[in-house]
């Protein structure tokens, strides 16, 4: 009946209890909501298009690197002021985003302006990379380093302040 | 969802915790256990012991991120981590090399029975909120390897809190039976000839979260095929190989190190724990292995 595969977890049967929603897609979300939302989605796309060169997928291309840290610093900036802590900005359809940003408001500040000097920092390498001879071997080396610290900034905000999609 | 198993899960404990006729579930529990060591004493003395390589299993296991209270500024390993349930509140302990209240003074012997087999020193068994379940199939050199990385770390002398359940500690007793459905038969050496499938059906243990679970809150069923009632109730998709399709190696890989899917996104909730305190602590070698493991057709949905 149990084969010998047979592992259980209580460690998750036991696991912390947190409180779940459903998330809907971002189709209609209205105002704010749906400005931030868009915001977002223009920062995942550059995410992607750096992500797809630093996996091989896409051929190595400097100056869109240096577009996605510019797009990183323009929205970075502009995060606190597109989560005002009014009811359409709390509690507007499809909205992701948790009470605990309101709660914490100082935390989720102090996160953005991270995102966005870390963000200035992958675009300053970019910067000076293009204007340098080094190989395209080690630019690609320096632009995944820094590109992966920015993007942590990315994970961590979602991970405190965004409710989970599934 | 928690709340659905939790009665049952009681229930199950207290019956068996109180029946004798369920002993020779209790008598495979114990070779089960003696069959572990065993393929433990296989690799003794081991070649050589790396504490570097134990603090990676330490990452990669969570030992690290539910041992240590991050969120209150708690000190490395000396526990405190509140973990709420349906059952009460469990406190993760003291593991620390501390001799009075961590686990300095412990043999290789006992750390290995708690890991491997959910045995306390005492002979009792330790609540399964302790994931040794899945521990049970990690190796002999992974185990003395961690041990030796925990040994080596600063002793903490902050003494460990009492779990605060509302079930009665002799409830623990019922965990034998329990365990002898749950917890992995045979582990022996080379029961995993590819490094990939070991570390997700070991120390990461991915099968926690992405496989469904059975009446009593177990796992009889190991494929990856998603579970519709996750850690919070939410869903957790199925990591299949045909559920991947979509994904590369290379998709996997960025994944597991920093976070970001195919499309860009970034995931929250709790596979960016997993990331954050486990997979982005592995070698580039380990996560090719995993995603690899991943993308190939053992990895299958039946
Ligand atoms: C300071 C916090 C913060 C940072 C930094 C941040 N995000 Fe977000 N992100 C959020 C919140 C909050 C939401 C949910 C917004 C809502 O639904 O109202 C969100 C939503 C999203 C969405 C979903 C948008 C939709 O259409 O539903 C994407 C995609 C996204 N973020 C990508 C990124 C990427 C890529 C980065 C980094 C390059 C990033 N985010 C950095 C807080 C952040
Ligand atoms: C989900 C959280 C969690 C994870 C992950 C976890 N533990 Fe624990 N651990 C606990 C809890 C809770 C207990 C107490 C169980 C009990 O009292 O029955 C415990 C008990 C222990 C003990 C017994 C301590 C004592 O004083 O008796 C040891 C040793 C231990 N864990 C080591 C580890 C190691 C090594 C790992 C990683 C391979 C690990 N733990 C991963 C939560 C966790
Ligand atoms: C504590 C629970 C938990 C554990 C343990 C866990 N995961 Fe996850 N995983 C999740 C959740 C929840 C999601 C959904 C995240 C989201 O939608 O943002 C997920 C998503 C994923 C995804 C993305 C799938 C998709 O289609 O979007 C992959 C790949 C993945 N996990 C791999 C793994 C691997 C490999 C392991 C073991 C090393 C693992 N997970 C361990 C909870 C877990």
């Amino acid at each position: 009946m149990y084969t010998q595969y047979s592992v259980q977890s209580a460690a998750f049967l036991l696991s912390v209890v947190v409180i779940a929603g459903q998330a809907l897609a971002h189709t209609g979300a209205m105002g704010i909501v749906k400005e931030r939302m868009d915001g977002m989605s223009i920062l995942g796309d550059h995410a992607k298009s750096v992500g797809d060169m630093l996996k091989g997928k896409a051929s190595f291309d400097l100056v869109a690197v240096e577009e996605a840290g510019q797009a990183f610093v323009t929205h970075g900036e502009k995060i606190p002021s597109l989560f005002p802590d009014t009811e359409q900005s709390r509690e507007g359809t499809a909205t992701e985003a948790l009470p605990a940003i309101w709660d914490n408001w100082d935390e989720f500040v102090a996160l953005a302006e991270k995102f966005t000097n870390d963000s200035q920092a992958l675009l300053t390498v970019a910067n000076n990379l293009s204007n340098g001879t080094q190989s395209v071997d080690h630019q690609s080396r320096a632009v995944r380093s820094i590109f992966f610290k920015t993007v942590k900034n990315c994970s961590a905000c979602h991970e405190r302040f965004r409710l989970d999609q599934d | 969802m928690v709340g659905r198993w939790a009665p049952l899960f009681v229930t199950f404990l207290l019956v068996t915790g109180g029946l004798s006729f369920l002993w020779s579930a209790h008598t495979r529990n114990d070779q089960n256990e003696q069959l572990r060591m065993a393929a433990l004493a296989l690799n003794n003395p081991l070649p050589s012991v790396d504490t570097d390589r134990g603090e990676l299993v330490a990452r990669a296991g969570g030992c690290v991120a539910c041992h240590t209270d991050t969120a209150n500024e708690g000190r490395l390993l000396a526990g405190g981590v509140r973990l709420d349930s349906a059952f009460g509140t469990f406190v993760s302990p003291n593991i620390s090399s501390d001799a009075q209240e961590g686990i300095g003074t412990w043999s290789l012997e006992m750390f290995a029975q708690a890991v491997l087999n959910g045995r306390r020193p005492d002979g009792g068994h330790y609540w399964p909120v302790f994931p040794y379940p899945a521990y049970a199939l990690m190796s002999g050199q992974d185990i003395a390897d961690l041990y030796a990385w925990l040994q080596s770390t600063a002793p903490v002398s902050t003494a460990s809190e009492e779990h605060e359940l509302l079930i009665p500690d002799i409830a623990r007793a019922g965990l034998g039976i329990w365990k002898s459905l749950y917890v992995p038969e045979n582990y022996r050496p080379g029961l995993f000839v590819e490094r990939g499938e070991y570390l997700v059906e070991g120390p990461a243990h991915c099968a926690t979260c992405h496989a469904q679970r059975d009446i009593v809150g177990g796992v009889s069923d190991r494929r990856l095929s998603g579970n519709s009632r996750g850690p919070d109730g939410s869903k957790v998709p199925a990591i299949t190989a045909a559920a991947l399709q979509d994904w590369t190696v290379d998709d996997l890989m960025f994944y597991l190190e920093i976070g970001m899917t195919p499309e860009g996104d970034f995931s929250g909730g709790h596979m960016a724990t997993v990331i954050e305190h486990g997979t982005a602590h592995l070698s580039p070698e380990d996560l090719r292995a995993i995603a690899v493991y991943l993308k190939s057709p053992a990895n299958k949905e039946s």
